[in-house]
């Protein structure tokens, strides 16, 4: 027995300090220079959080392998592991109270960083841990992008339902911001802020995740200029082909035409839909279809797009809802778009225009879209450094919720509340990147860092 | 500081045992035959339970593997194997987006607790299992869920194992072949500690590699094909091994069911099973 444990014991060892080894071509590599003795320890040191002597691999190899010591090389992979206590974090003050819980905005007491703390409310009645919160957790984990907002890690309290999910602090929500604004943004700041929003999104497609509730409540906003998608509770991972999903998710004034004729088959296009409508709703300050039905809804999008025929969307005839849909002999069949918005570049409506395709093969993809030649031309994106930083108003700003319609219940159970960290600021707390390489290089500096902005708040 | 912020190439890579963990995981009390008996068990009862319920075999993997990570770090001492898998097999239905009512899971673990093993024709009646209610069942959910800090994330070597098959231009007899062979390795695989242990590209090279031998198969003129998958021989013969213990713990525990014994499903079995060991070894 006693020998059989011994060489079962080397075997697992051998295979993940293999494992390890070649998890990366890179990490290979370094392997490789230590196994010829050339290799410093440090760089393993730094990789690895709990590895108080570092050894050659070889060395690794050859020596009487002792687990206790912890002695192996711990590369950066990821590791099963157990959630932390609350109690890392301190309990600075009570934001909000929403549908899905208690916020708090806590401070980390290892770094010092400013935090929201997100109470999860684990319902008894319900069917266990909710699956919205379960694809939430999963999609923010697997998302890391400057405008996407970061889930730090996942906190549990004393008893066994308190949980906590902790997230980067952002000072505003984009709707409660521009309640607040008399007049609507700049062009240069809605290319910035659709710029930013393009780019998170890219991001999420590119790892197979549809958001499904794309909206100005949803967009999150520091004192820095930086938007932060949040609210994942409708998020999902998505395949190729698509695999069918329920219809009834986006909120009603963001939802796709394909989603209101009860499509079951859609993919990201549902994103660039909802992208479309916070364009406009950035350009004018005020919801660009604000339907009060589903039935309606969709009437309100003919009505401002024309009517959609077997050419411009092929086949939706043979959706779910389209026989409830009457088309009026007399439509128009062109847009109304280009007299709503008469300030707009050209460029700006085409946009838009492709964003807001009928059918879905054809509407812009986020990544098309970050090359469109609008935010090639001027005005150019202001930086985000130039935005105002909209004073702390916590206690006016709390009281005027800014009033927006909600995802649909059925498939959410997870709404965040509109105004959720409304209403505190804090100076010092981000200091995230800019913006991610890709898009810095995009915003022309004009050197009005600050000055060149009008406060625009009630 | 973002601890759970993974890597690259998470698409494609699970979150394995740390040497510290498995080390733990050998000192509870428990003899290592008995840990990787009890792995087997669950991922055993894991997979009759999922036939009943009648989910995709990716899906009772992703169960399979929590409830490998969960043991893990927590033992058996503190959990019955039981409750653990019928929680793995509800959190699997809500990550794999099949979502099963709670009923449904307890009554096909209820049934799958009768005859564990697949042993067939003799079946254990379902006395103290049945028990187990929906308030247990939300239990153990949020009990694994906060070990495993919410990191629901699995990758399962099937897809991967079809991709590498096409990549390798296999004509489509022998890919039928191999496929199917490859497919029951890798459901072999999920009884033991494996799929903690490697990434699911190595599960899914070596259960090709086995099916090919099998079968007879040449693949790619006996080049080494598998380092075209980033995986070396060392690691392969790791799993091969892990998988014949895993075949002698199977012909061990069916023994035991057959000789008239219970199958260790909760807490008090494990914990006779312990004594047993105990009387046997001080023999």
């Amino acid at each position: 027995m006693d020998k059989k444990r011994h060489r079962w014991r080397d075997e697992e060892d051998d295979a993940l300090l293999a494992g390890r080894r070649k998890q990366e071509k890179e990490r290979k590599k370094k392997a490789k220079l230590e196994k010829k003795g050339k290799g410093s320890n440090s760089e393993h040191a730094t990789a690895s959080a709990n590895s108080g002597v570092t050894k050659s691999y070889l060395e690794e190899k050859v020596a009487e392998i002792d687990l206790t010591s912890s002695g192996l090389c711990r590369f950066k992979a990821p590791e099963v592991r157990s959630c932390r206590s609350v109690e890392n974090y301190e309990r600075l003050n009570h934001i909000e109270e929403g549908a899905y819980g208690v916020v708090f905005r806590g401070r980390d007491m290892s770094t010092g960083d400013i935090v929201a703390l997100k109470k999860l409310k684990v319902d008894k009645d319900q069917h266990g841990f909710p699956i919205t919160s379960l694809r939430e957790i999963e999609a923010l984990m697997a998302l890391d992008h400057p405008n996407i907002v970061n889930l730090k890690e996942i906190v549990i309290g004393g008893a066994l339902d308190q949980i906590y999910i902790v997230m980067e602090f952002v000072e505003h929500d984009l709707k409660s911001l521009m309640t607040e604004m008399r007049e609507p943004f700049l062009q240069s700041e809605v290319k910035t802020l659709l710029y930013q929003l393009l780019s998170a999104t890219a991001h999420m497609h590119d790892n197979w995740i549809i958001h499904r509730d794309l909206k100005t409540s949803n967009l999150l906003m520091n004192n820095k200029g930086m938007i932060k998608v949040a609210d994942f509770g409708l998020a999902r991972y998505f395949s190729d082909p698509a695999a069918p999903m329920t219809p009834l998710v986006v909120t009603l004034w963001y939802r796709a035409p394909e989603l209101l004729l009860g499509t079951k088959q859609y993919s990201t296009e549902v994103d660039m839909w909802s992208i479309g409508c916070i364009f406009g709703e950035l350009l004018t300050n005020k919801p660009l279809i604000e339907g009060s039905s589903e039935i309606n809804q969709i009437k309100k999008i003919f009505e401002l797009l024309g009517y959609p025929d077997d050419s411009s969307w092929p086949g939706f005839r043979s959706l779910p809802n389209a026989k409830s849909i009457n088309i009026p002999k007399d439509r128009q069949p062109k847009t109304s778009l280009r007299s709503k918005f008469p300030y707009m570049t050209s460029a700006g409506v085409d946009l838009l225009l492709r964003l807001l395709q009928f059918d879905p093969k054809k509407r812009i993809t986020a990544q098309e879209a970050l090359e469109h030649s609008y935010f090639k031309e001027d005005p150019m994106p202001k930086a985000p450094q130039a935005f105002p930083s909209f004073p702390s108003k916590a206690y006016e700003e709390r009281k005027r919720k800014a009033p927006s319609p909600r995802a649909p219940v059925a498939a959410h159970g997870f709404e965040v509340s509109d105004s959720k960290l409304l209403g505190f600021t804090d100076d010092e707390d981000d200091d995230k990147p800019i913006l991610a390489s890709p898009t810095s290089g995009l915003f022309k500096d004009n050197g009005q860092l600050g000055a060149g902005f009008q406060l625009r708040l009630g | 500081m973002d601890r759970h912020k993974r890597v690259e190439l998470t698409r494609v890579t699970n979150a394995l045992a740390t040497p510290s963990q498995l080390q733990k995981s050998q000192t509870r009390g428990l003899t290592l035959s008995l840990v990787s008996s009890l792995h087997y068990l669950g991922g055993s009862l894991t997979q009759i339970g999922g036939a009943i319920l009648n989910i995709p075999a990716p899906a009772i993997a992703t169960s399979a593997i929590i409830f490998h990570r969960f043991h893990l770090l927590a033992g058996f001492l503190e959990s019955s194997i039981r409750d653990t898998v019928a929680a793995c097999l509800y959190i699997a239905s809500k990550t794999c987006e099949i979502p099963l009512r709670p009923s449904a899971i307890l009554a096909a673990v209820d049934t799958a607790c009768e005859d564990p093993l697949a042993v067939g024709g003799k079946r254990i009646p379902k006395r103290k299992y049945s028990h187990a209610n929906t308030e247990t069942l939300d239990h153990w959910e949020l009990r694994i869920l906060t070990t495993l800090a919410f990191d629901m994330h699995v990758v399962t070597p099937y897809t991967l194992c079809f991709e590498y098959l096409v990549a390798m231009n296999v004509d489509n007899d022998r890919q039928k072949i191999l496929a199917q062979r490859a497919w029951n390795y890798i459901n072999d695989t999920m009884k033991t500690k494996i799929c903690i242990l490697h990434q699911p590209n190595v599960i899914a090279v070596t259960a090709i590699w086995l099916a090919a031998r099998e079968a007879d198969i040449e693949l790619l003129d006996g080049e080494k094909w598998w380092e075209a998958f980033d995986v070396d021989t060392e690691d392969m013969g790791h799993v091969v091994l892990l998988l014949r213990e895993g075949r002698n713990i199977a012909i061990r525990e069916r023994d035991r069911v057959v000789s008239g014994r219970e199958p260790t499903l909760t807490i008090e079995d494990v914990k006779e099973r312990v004594l047993e060991e105990a009387s046997l070894s001080s023999w």
